[in-house]
């Protein structure tokens, strides 16, 4: 369980962290959801023990930040961009790592490497390393010692498909309490049981995600066509149903107060237009700012 | 307990792997110095002869150089006659001046050699992980920023034993030797290296303070070679002190300033460690002074190191 009040952080004159509240429950997964330098990456540093807040209180498994020691031995972190030695091999570094925690097991360090898919490429130096390879790496080193805490900046900013299904499959089957960052909600989509939306610092919205989207109260509907020719015609009857909508490239999108209104707006256009594909816009931080900062949209 | 005493072996084990392969360079050209350094002490010739030490009084330059300058005098003086009789006067030195020999050339370049090194590998140590941002690594784990910066210290001191062992080597073998007649109960190898031990722990601790306190390593690195520049500057300033007193009272100058200008070359640690080898005596006394001074080097390096925000 990770539970922050009140955190703040200054660097020099600028805050980088404004009363900041976050409550992580034990196991499950948090999103940290903000644009670039919003301070989610901060807050990661702060938890991590890399950097000293300027106030407020942040405990972890009930354990308080001011015992790092302790601290440092649940936790396992990686960088958003990992920046390893290069002149090492992936096991000599998966294997420091381990001694920092005082592992030497060898078949624990093999076996990581075999999770991670590092398996064939251990025992070469990273130069010859691609990001996503040096990003397994660093999540190899935090996982060796199997924390009960990850800290994860952007996890998946840089991996490849494969990576990625392989990280988030590993994420959801830890049961371990994690607190990712990610720049939308793409990057925690089906991954983050609640989330924490920051800006310039500060938390303006957290909670579970399906709370989160019934708070924004709107969502929409993308539709494409078989024959773009009766795009104006669905556009008719939609409005003529008082359903808004407008056009994107060959998306239709129709937007929606309720949950309710989807099986009629799916009936209209299917009586209207040949539809090969209907999906659920996801969740957008711009809403959320749309919605709880409407001004500085 | 014994998880975090292995990671910290291994952070000592991990920094000196990492560090000796850093000073491979550094120790070739160090052989060099000190072969081609020891190669003029050895090239000259010694005997058992006192120097004259009443030619000249001399007020502030009460240092091993002003042996050098009553010998050159005193030669000065007593091959006049050969010289007048136009035959070549034989130069050979008392055993003394080949001490002061040994302290100007092999001991003096290995000193300032050596520190500068050791000073431009320390103040790069934490600021080159810092600026590569690699420092995560170690910092996000169980072990403390005490052990980070021990661990560094230790492993920076054990590079830079090879450097110690060869040139405590080189001065068994020079003493033994060369000196042997007139120092046969003066145990300079020991002397020399308690004296280089602790110049390089002086030398780390200022050179990992530097490496704390700033973010860019080029700049840490420049401030530790200039101060062991400076200090070396200052060496200097007290090896010419004699030969510039020697020069003012030739010209009736007034010679006060020598005064300050000794005690500024009292700055430098290389100053009181060329003294101390030709004076052992006074070595116990500065031993005090350098390990207190590494000492709190360290301790505010370390200060500073436990309370950096570190980036990644």
């Amino acid at each position: 369980m990770i539970v922050a009040r009140k955190l703040n952080k200054k660097y020099g004159k600028t805050r980088a962290i404004i009363d900041l509240d976050i409550h992580v429950k034990k196991g499950t997964i948090h999103g940290l959801i903000g644009h670039e330098a919003c301070g989610k990456t901060t807050v990661l540093r702060i938890l991590s023990t890399l950097v000293r807040p300027d106030s407020g209180a942040v405990t972890i498994n009930d354990i308080p930040l001011s015992k790092g020691m302790q601290i440092r031995k649940m936790i396992g972190f990686v960088p958003k961009t990992p920046h390893l030695p290069n002149d090492r091999t992936a096991r000599e570094l998966v294997g420091f790592a381990a001694s920092l925690h005082g592992i030497h097991d060898k078949f624990i360090i093999d076996s990581i490497m075999k999770q991670t898919g590092l398996e064939a490429v251990a025992d070469q130096k990273l130069n010859r390393f691609s990001q996503v390879m040096e990003k397994n790496v660093a999540f190899a080193m935090a996982f060796v010692h199997n924390p009960l805490i990850l800290l994860l900046d952007e996890p998946l900013a840089g991996l490849d498909p494969v990576s990625q299904k392989r990280v988030k499959e590993f994420l959801l089957a830890s049961n371990k309490t994690i607190l990712l960052t990610g720049q939308n909600f793409d990057a925690v989509d089906g991954l983050c049981n609640s989330v924490t939306v920051m800006k310039s610092g500060s938390g303006i919205m957290d909670g579970e995600m399906a709370s989160l989207r019934h708070q924004i109260g709107k969502g929409a509907i993308e539709i494409k066509l078989l024959d773009v020719g009766q795009t104006q015609k669905l556009l008719f009857e939609l409005e003529k149903n008082g359903a808004k909508a407008n056009v994107s490239g060959e998306s239709i999108y129709v937007h929606y107060e309720n949950d309710s209104e989807i099986p009629g707006i799916i009936r209209i256009a299917a009586n209207a237009a040949d539809i090969t594909d209907v999906r659920p816009v996801k969740l957008s931080i711009d809403d959320i700012f749309a919605k709880f900062h409407p001004a500085e949209k | 307990m014994l998880s975090h005493i292995s990671g910290f072996f291994s952070i000592v084990y991990t920094e000196t792997r990492r560090l000796i392969k850093g000073f491979l360079p550094t120790y070739f050209w160090f052989t060099l110095l000190v072969i081609i350094s020891t190669y003029f002490v050895f090239a000259e010739k010694y005997v058992d002869i006192s120097i004259d030490r009443s030619l000249m009084t001399l007020k502030y330059a009460n240092n091993p150089l002003t042996d050098v300058l009553l010998y050159t005098v005193s030669f000065a003086v007593t091959s006049v006659s050969e010289v007048m009789s136009g035959k070549l006067p034989s130069m050979v030195f008392p055993v003394s001046i080949g001490v002061i020999f040994f302290i100007l050339f092999p001991f003096m370049l290995s000193l300032t050699f050596m520190s500068s090194q050791i000073i431009k590998k320390a103040s790069a140590t934490l600021t080159g992980e810092d600026e590569k941002k690699t420092l995560y690594i170690m910092a996000s784990s169980p072990q403390t920023r005490i052990s980070i910066y021990l661990g560094k210290f230790i492993g920076l001191l054990v590079a830079t034993i090879p450097m110690i062992i060869l040139f405590y080597l080189i001065t068994n073998w020079i003493f033994s030797t060369l000196f042997f007649s007139a120092y046969s109960t003066y145990n300079a190898g020991i002397l020399v290296l308690q004296l280089l031990l602790i110049n390089a722990m002086l030398f780390i601790s200022a050179g990992m303070l530097f490496s704390a306190w700033f973010k860019d390593e080029k700049k840490a690195s420049w401030t530790g070679t200039k101060v062991a520049t400076i200090f070396s500057l200052l060496t200097s300033i007290w090896i010419l002190i004699p030969f510039l007193e020697f020069m003012m009272n030739l010209t009736n100058s007034n010679t006060d300033i020598l005064f300050y200008l000794e005690k500024l070359s009292w700055l430098s640690p290389f100053t009181a460690e060329l003294m101390s080898v030709y004076q052992p005596s006074v070595f116990i006394y500065y031993l005090y002074v350098l390990v207190f001074a590494s000492v709190i080097l360290f301790l505010l390096g370390m200060g500073i190191f436990i309370r950096k925000d570190l980036e990644y």
